[in-house]
């Protein structure tokens, strides 16, 4: 009688989206060829309806979903479903098995099935900024925010806004205090240069450079407990490659660290050797260590160095370091190495820490500091405890995988990478299983699913948030016109 | 005039009128298509439209995009210019109808002010010149036509209801939704409305009330929606906009067409005064006075639309075309450059003191036909694809005509992508479409080059990925769907044109390095400064054409001995045989006597002393026309005669 009744429920459901499925099929055991790629992967209870197109030849074809007793079943090359009906779809079960037929010469040959496994939560919105691969143009940049349980997206800022003609503004570097956005900053370089904060739910404009610095505050870690943002400020510059597929390189003439204290609107330095590029800090949940990477490099300062930091880039290998630090009394204790990549011979970049404060993700090189255009860059996790690291074999590619970011509970995580087509970033996402390894990596949904092969812009720096950012882009672009206030340089206290 | 307001049917139909509404717009056509036809080429080369619903939704997210939309639509037809200038020119006669429907007062009798929206989007679309390369706005050619027809129409919809709430309910929707899709031309087309309504069919001023407050408030509510543009723009969004220290020359023409039609409806000329002849008379003038104008303002230069018929020819492969076309525009000079040369040195004279000569010389050195950098890098390109850049890279005059243009644009916007394509270097040829993507948008030629610069790099995911965006084309989709097939088999990729050109030039070691968006000399030094250890014959040959431009002597010989290394040549091409003789006996060197050197090049060459000898050099710029009518061909020439070229 129950199966009756699921059975009928099923066919009323299909008949309410109007495809039937073929009486009779022939089964092949290969996976349908789609894109993205969605097949046998992990995805958030609460994410956007995963959107693909069948890339497989045929006359017609059709997908059917089917969770627990809900079965729906959509016509065409393009599988989407409506926002109501993915979460039906998810409500019924914790997988979603996927079949996909096709039509060839009036037969119907159905794929083998692919599933979808419904899993923890994901915060449902993601930053990025939108960014065209580009040297030394940028006219058009926005910090955007995702809705990942939709399709919705909404500028947070654009520079278009502002800036007019020659005078070209920057933006870059946003970034949010403990995934919530009433804390929240990002730069903006050139015209009405400055940093824009948002503390506590105010506007603020500093402008992080003193005469003791190197540079404004570029690579933000704000404090998770205190009102401190610990900054790299870098001396940067860019060169092309002739022939490599690498395109670009970036890479420090000088770089350091300071400590920005929120309340006092005082710098103060961390970290400055001048034979030692610091840069990429990162906080442990408790505020009392920080992580960062360094690079030794000995180079007279001049005209000359810049140069040769470019003949020399191959040979610059960042270790990673960590530093603790006292955040009652502002003090800071003695650096430490964790990892030495360069004995390795290799880079490290970009620590993230888990919200549980185990493990550290951090992304890994053949050289420099600049993973973002090094297709050798891959991901790797650390063992915080024990110090034990290895590479996410199940998550990288044979291409560019960089910025990365811990969702707030820890169980997602979100990186860019280039593995598509070699040349504009994409947003992955993969889910930490319960025995420490990483689900497949997949790209997130996109109402229209060509929409990665069609877009050229890259998604630059995907940092999640529990929530939208409330401060709209008229009240950026307002206040960024304002004078940008300067801050006052204190010295290092060291325990 | 009758009750209405409109005029009698007869005058409106007059012989004079059918017949210049018959003639003018083939006349158009003909000057358009005979005149401008590689620049509107290159207008639609350097525009895009796909047929993607994406692609249209973007086109919301500013004001006025779909105005643009709908003019990139219409841009991709300039790929035939005749199909696009035919469709330009039924807009602008459809502009014709509805001036003379709308303003019945203004050209009821005077049907030839009905012209002047013509003359002013002609001036705008025809006298761009080398500002093409920095208009912003998708569309643009179209979008003065668009917006005129859009406040016509209005205008003319408006007046013929007759209930007024339905009018004003037209006035907002122009002004809001108009807005939306137009631009200011939106809440122009209401305000424009409104005036007219006003003026011709009764004194509705709570139409021109509510159409005021509509076209200042709508906007400024409105704006808050959007993040693409500045606060100070609300009002000039949806205009065209040029990447220039002032918006003026692209704009002026849309503040003019607005004002005419603003001001239509309150002129009236009257029909009673002047008699029929004269009538016809003054007529005659205005389309005389309109032609002229257009004509005058038009941009005119023989070097621009050279510069812009050589790069379509290499955007087609065809290597031969770019030649003959630079050869026939050095042909078509030679009757002026012998009048400039009789003139000038009529007016040196009996002059004897070398400043006067150095200024007469100065003054008539305009008057002589010297190429762009453009058109010689063009054609170098396409000698070295045709392989007979030895044998006549020198044929050709040289120079550094400066571009007669009020912008600064650098040549990597211009031709970046072109140049670093076909000499090998591909990762600067994409990072250039990229560049001039952010700048001024994506285009067919940029998603070609960049897609072109992939496939020669063997990135077939990022060459897919622009191939399938110009698979969505409408003129583009074959060359796309040609390239797809391609490119999985590599095989095929170097034997197919022009890949079997740039790939071997592709030999060289990787370096970092900056253009600082100055290209030929970047290019220059790569190829004679940067030799691998095992080049390819085809990177020796092109750094024998970079060396011989250097001029230095030393580079020459040892770039000569590598060329002679790797392509074992059976016979030395005719300027390396003329730049070995004029070198070695610069240098006294006589080692090179075993050479195999033609004994046409030697007497050539002993000519060329004799001639020296007999007529000395006083100044370059002086003796370099009479010397090029003897040895211009020749690389003794160039050494002579070529020397500090600009480059930009």
């Amino acid at each position: 009688m129950k199966h009756a009744l699921i059975h009928t429920l099923a066919a009323l459901l299909l008949i309410s989206c109007g495809a039937e499925i073929p009486g009779s099929s022939s089964e092949t055991q290969s996976l349908p060829s789609i894109f993205p790629d969605y097949t046998n992967i992990t995805i958030p209870s609460n994410i956007a309806p995963m959107n693909f197109r069948i890339q497989e030849p045929g006359e017609k074809f059709l997908t059917v979903f089917t969770s627990g007793s809900t079965q729906m079943s959509v016509k065409g090359d393009i599988a989407s479903l409506k926002e109501k009906d993915w979460k039906r779809l998810k409500n019924g079960g914790n997988t979603i098995d996927v079949k996909v037929l096709a039509l060839n010469s009036g037969n119907w040959t159905a794929f083998k099935t692919f599933s979808m496994t419904l899993s923890d939560e994901i915060d449902p919105y993601v930053s990025y900024r939108l960014i065209p691969p580009s040297v030394v143009t940028y006219e058009r940049l926005t910090i955007s925010q995702r809705d990942l349980t939709s399709f919705r997206e909404k500028v947070i800022y654009a520079n278009s806004m502002v800036q007019n003609g020659d005078d070209g503004q920057c933006i870059n570097c946003h970034h949010f205090r403990n995934w919530k956005t009433d804390n929240m900053q990002f730069h903006a370089r050139q015209y009405l240069g400055g940093t824009m904060m948002v503390v506590e739910g105010k506007l603020r404009k500093v402008n992080l450079k003193t005469d003791s610095t190197i540079s404004a505050g570029v690579y933000p870690a704000w404090h998770p407990t205190h009102d401190y943002i610990a900054y790299s400020t870098n001396k940067t510059h860019q060169s092309i490659h002739t022939a490599d597929h690498n395109r670009i390189e970036v890479a420090d003439e000088e770089s350091d660290l300071i400590l920005y204290d929120i309340k006092a609107n005082s710098v103060s330095i961390i970290e400055n050797d001048s034979d030692r590029f610091e840069c990429f800090p990162s906080w442990t949940p408790d505020g009392r260590t920080l992580y960062y990477v360094a690079a030794d490099y000995k180079a007279p300062f001049g005209p000359e160095r810049e140069d040769r930091i470019f003949l020399d880039s191959h040979e610059i290998k960042y270790n990673l370091y960590r530093k603790p630090f006292n955040p009652d009394t502002r003090t800071w204790g003695r650096s430490e190495l964790v990892i030495d990549a360069a004995s390795m011979d290799r880079s490290i970049t970009l620590p993230r820490i888990s919200p549980d404060g185990r493990k550290l993700l951090f992304s890994m090189g053949e050289y420099g500091v600049f993973h973002i255009w090094h297709k050798d860059a891959d991901l790797y996790i650390m063992d915080i405890a024990d110090g034990t690291s290895r590479p996410l074999t199940e998550v990288n590619s044979d291409n560019v995988e960089s910025y990365h970011s811990w969702s707030s509970n820890g169980k997602w995580i979100i990186f860019s990478t280039r593995r598509e087509d070699g040349a504009y970033t994409r947003l992955y996402l993969s889910h930490l299983n319960p025995d420490g390894s990483f689900s497949k990596p997949f790209t997130i949904p996109q109402r229209n699913p060509d929409f990665n092969r069609d877009f050229l812009l890259s998604f630059n720096i995907p940092e999640f948030t529990t929530e939208p950012v409330s401060v709209s882009p008229r009240e950026f672009a307002s206040f960024i016109k304002r004078e940008a206030q300067p801050v006052s340089y204190q010295s290092k206290k060291e325990e | 005039m009758n009750a209405s307001g409109s005029f009698k049917k007869s005058r409106i139909s007059s012989p004079g009128r059918i017949l210049s509404d018959t003639l003018l717009p083939f006349a158009l056509l003909l000057f358009m298509i005979f005149l401008f036809r590689y620049t509107l080429l290159r207008i639609e080369s350097n525009s895009l439209f796909v047929y993607d619903r994406d692609y249209l939704l973007n086109s919301f997210s500013t004001p006025g995009g779909f105005i643009g939309w709908t003019g990139q639509f219409l841009t991709q037809f300039l790929h035939y210019p005749w199909i696009g200038a035919a469709i330009w020119i039924a807009l602008v006669a459809l502009t014709v109808r509805l001036v003379r429907m709308a303003y019945p007062g203004l050209c009821g009798t005077f049907w030839a002010v009905s012209y002047i929206p013509v003359v002013i989007q002609s001036v705008y679309c025809l006298g761009i010149g080398y500002g093409l390369f920095l208009m912003k706005s998708p569309g643009w050619f179209f979008i003065p036509s668009i917006g005129t027809l859009l406040i016509l129409c209005t205008v003319v919809i408006c007046q013929r209801i007759a209930i007024f709430p339905v009018r004003w309910f037209i006035i907002i929707l122009s002004a809001s939704v108009g807005y939306v899709l137009a631009g200011i031309w939106g809440p122009v087309s209401a305000l424009t409305a409104a005036l007219s309504c006003c003026k011709s069919t009764g004194r509705d001023y709570t139409g021109l009330v509510i159409a005021l407050t509509g076209s200042i408030g709508l906007p400024v509510l409105l704006h808050t929606l959007y993040t693409t543009f500045r606060t100070d723009e609300i009002f000039t969004v949806g205009l065209p906009v040029i990447s220039y220290e002032s918006q003026l020359p692209v704009r002026l023409p849309c503040l003019l067409l607005i004002l005419y039609m603003a001001v239509a409806p309150f002129i009236r000329i009257s029909d009673s005064h002047p008699g029929t002849r004269k009538r016809d008379i003054i007529q005659m003038a205005v389309i005389v006075i309109s032609a002229a104008i257009i004509i005058i303002f038009s941009y005119h230069d023989r070097n621009f639309a050279t510069e812009n018929a050589m790069s379509a020819a290499l955007d087609r492969y065809e290597w031969k075309e770019v030649t003959d076309i630079l050869e026939k525009a050095e042909k078509s000079s030679a009757r002026s450059d012998e009048r400039a040369y009789s003139r000038r040195t009529k007016s040196i004279g009996g002059r004897s003191g070398i400043n006067d000569i150095e200024s007469i010389v100065d003054r008539y050195s305009s008057r002589f036909y010297e190429p762009t950098r453009i058109m010689v890098l063009y054609k170098d390109i396409a000698l070295f694809c045709l392989g007979t850049e030895a044998e006549s890279m020198f044929s050709f005059r040289d120079g550094a005509r400066k571009q007669k243009r009020r912008y600064d644009i650098p040549m990597a916007i211009q031709a970046g992508k072109q140049l670093y394509f076909y000499w090998g270097l591909p990762n600067y040829c994409h990072r250039w479409c990229i560049e001039e993507s952010v700048e001024y948008g994506w285009s067919y030629s940029t998603l070609k080059y960049a897609a072109m610069s992939a496939i020669s790099m063997e990135e077939c995911d990022l060459a897919r990925k622009y191939l399938e965006i110009l698979a969505n084309t409408l003129y583009y989709r074959e060359w796309a769907e040609s390239q797809l097939a391609l490119i999985q088999d590599r095989e095929a990729v170097s034997a197919a044109v022009p890949y079997n050109t740039v790939i071997p030039l592709m030999c060289y070691d990787d370096r970092l390095s900056n253009d600082q968006a100055i290209i030929e000399p970047f290019i220059m030094n790569h190829f004679t400064s940067h030799r691998p250890a095992i080049a390819t014959p085809q990177f020796d040959r092109a750094a024998m054409l970079w060396a011989l431009r250097t001029q230095d002597i030393q580079l020459f010989w040892l770039t000569f001995l590598n060329y002679l290394g790797s392509n074992n040549p059976k016979a030395i091409p005719r300027h390396y045989q003329e730049a070995a003789i004029l070198y070695s006996n610069l240098e006294r060197n006589s080692g090179i006597q075993s050479l195999p050197f033609d004994r046409q090049v030697r007497e050539n060459y002993d000519a060329f002393v004799s001639y020296e000898k007999s007529h000395p050099v006083r100044s370059i710029s002086e003796s370099a026309y009479p010397y090029s009518k003897r040895f211009g061909k020749t690389f003794w020439f160039f050494y002579y005669f070529i020397r500090g070229q600009e480059t930009f």
